[in-house]
């Protein structure tokens, strides 16, 4: 999948799940500095993608080092390649994402 | 269909909640520890009223047990109200207190609630909307002369319960805690009643049916503005 691809699915995410506006998405925008998130918030998100994605997310360190929306971009990208190489329909879901409505 | 957990429902005061919140339309998951005391009591009890009900077995002191079970059952959502009702007693006077009487009521009330609610919890904040109802009691509130180890454990729960509350608000998932006085069930049956009655204004045991009652009002619509709070349902022996 391109990564274009993901960034638009996990911003769609961001969009439905927690109500930030479309426009603030930003790559180097912080998430909790920028966005007005809290580490709740994150909780939500992360449940949010993980549900759509369809893979899980185990508690990881990695996952507390996100600070800026590329880094989320770079943590999905990574994880979604190892899904992949595991077998998981990765590409399929995205498009699911896509085009269900809101 | 609404779902509802309750962890400890093979008798006395679980088994009357979990009947209560089929009645009030959930569907149902009724833990405990063995599968014949289960099946063949609460989950028959429904079975034949027609509710919805379904057997969840696993000690709750064994983490990676619990979480077998709910990887089966609750791999992508958890339910819409999570009881927290199991617990145990080993009376003693600290003085006499063993080891084992005091490890044993700390693991299993405290780290029960461990085990059983917090893997349910990202989920619920997912859904943004939940219903944690933890049974503690009116030793966890005022102390008992026998119960220092049973009264820490409950007075732990209320602790944690208003924590969690703090954090999950903002998500609409909203904890409170349940603490009966004495109810009339297994764990108190061996109480000699002529020495505790003078101690409850109301001069009776409450039954199950009066602790499920408020359950049942904390997991409904009418109280979805209220979270942290401690009800006592305890005849008056604490106010
Ligand atoms: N009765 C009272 O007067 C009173 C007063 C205040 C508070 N409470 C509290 O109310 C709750 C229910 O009391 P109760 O009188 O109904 O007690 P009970 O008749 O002794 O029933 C206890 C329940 O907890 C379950 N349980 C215990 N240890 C467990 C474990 N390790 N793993 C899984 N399940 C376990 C039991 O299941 P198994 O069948 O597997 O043993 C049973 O369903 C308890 O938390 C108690 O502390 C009771």
């Amino acid at each position: 999948m391109e990564r274009t691809e993901l960034i638009a699915a996990i911003n769609k995410t961001f969009v439905e799940t927690l109500e930030v506006p479309e426009e603030d998405l930003k790559p180097e925008a912080q998430i909790f500095a920028d966005l007005g998130l809290d580490s709740l918030d994150m909780v939500d998100l992360m449940i949010g993608l993980q549900r759509r994605f369809g893979i899980s997310l185990r508690q990881s360190e990695e996952m507390r080092q996100i600070v800026t929306l590329n880094d989320l971009y770079d943590f999905f990208e990574k994880l979604e390649k190892q899904e992949k190489a595991q077998g998981v329909d990765t590409d399929s879901k995205i498009k699911e994402i896509m085009n269900q409505d809101k | 269909m609404k779902e509802a957990i309750v962890i400890g429902a093979t008798r006395g005061i679980g088994k009357t909640i979990a009947l209560r919140l089929a009645a009030d339309g959930f569907k149902v998951y009724a833990t405990g520890r063995n599968p014949e005391a289960l099946n063949n009591g609460v989950i028959a009890e429904a079975a034949n009223a027609g509710y919805t009900m379904i057997p969840l077995i696993f000690d709750m002191t064994d983490r990676d047990a619990v979480n077998r079970v709910y990887a089966q059952y609750f791999p992508d959502h958890a339910p819409d109200a999570v009881v927290y009702n199991a617990g145990t007693n080993a009376d003693d006077l600290f003085a006499f207190m063993s080891p084992e009487a005091w490890d044993k009521v700390l693991h299993t009330n405290v780290d029960g609630f461990y085990n059983t609610v917090q893997p349910l919890i990202a989920n619920m904040i997912a859904q943004k909307n939940g219903r944690v109802v933890v049974i503690s009691s009116v030793s966890g509130m005022t102390g008992q002369t026998g119960q220092v180890n049973y009264s820490a454990s409950k007075a732990a729960l209320i602790g944690a319960a208003k924590a969690l509350a703090r954090e999950v608000a903002r998500k609409n998932v909203l904890v409170n805690v349940v603490a009966p006085g004495v109810i009339d069930t297994d764990m108190t049956k061996d109480l000699p009643k002529e020495h505790v009655l003078p101690l409850i204004p109301m001069r009776r045991y409450g039954v199950t049916e009066e602790i499920a009652g408020v359950v049942s009002f904390l997991c409904g619509p009418d109280s979805s503005y209220m979270t942290g709070q401690v009800l006592g349902v305890n005849g008056g022996m604490y106010i």
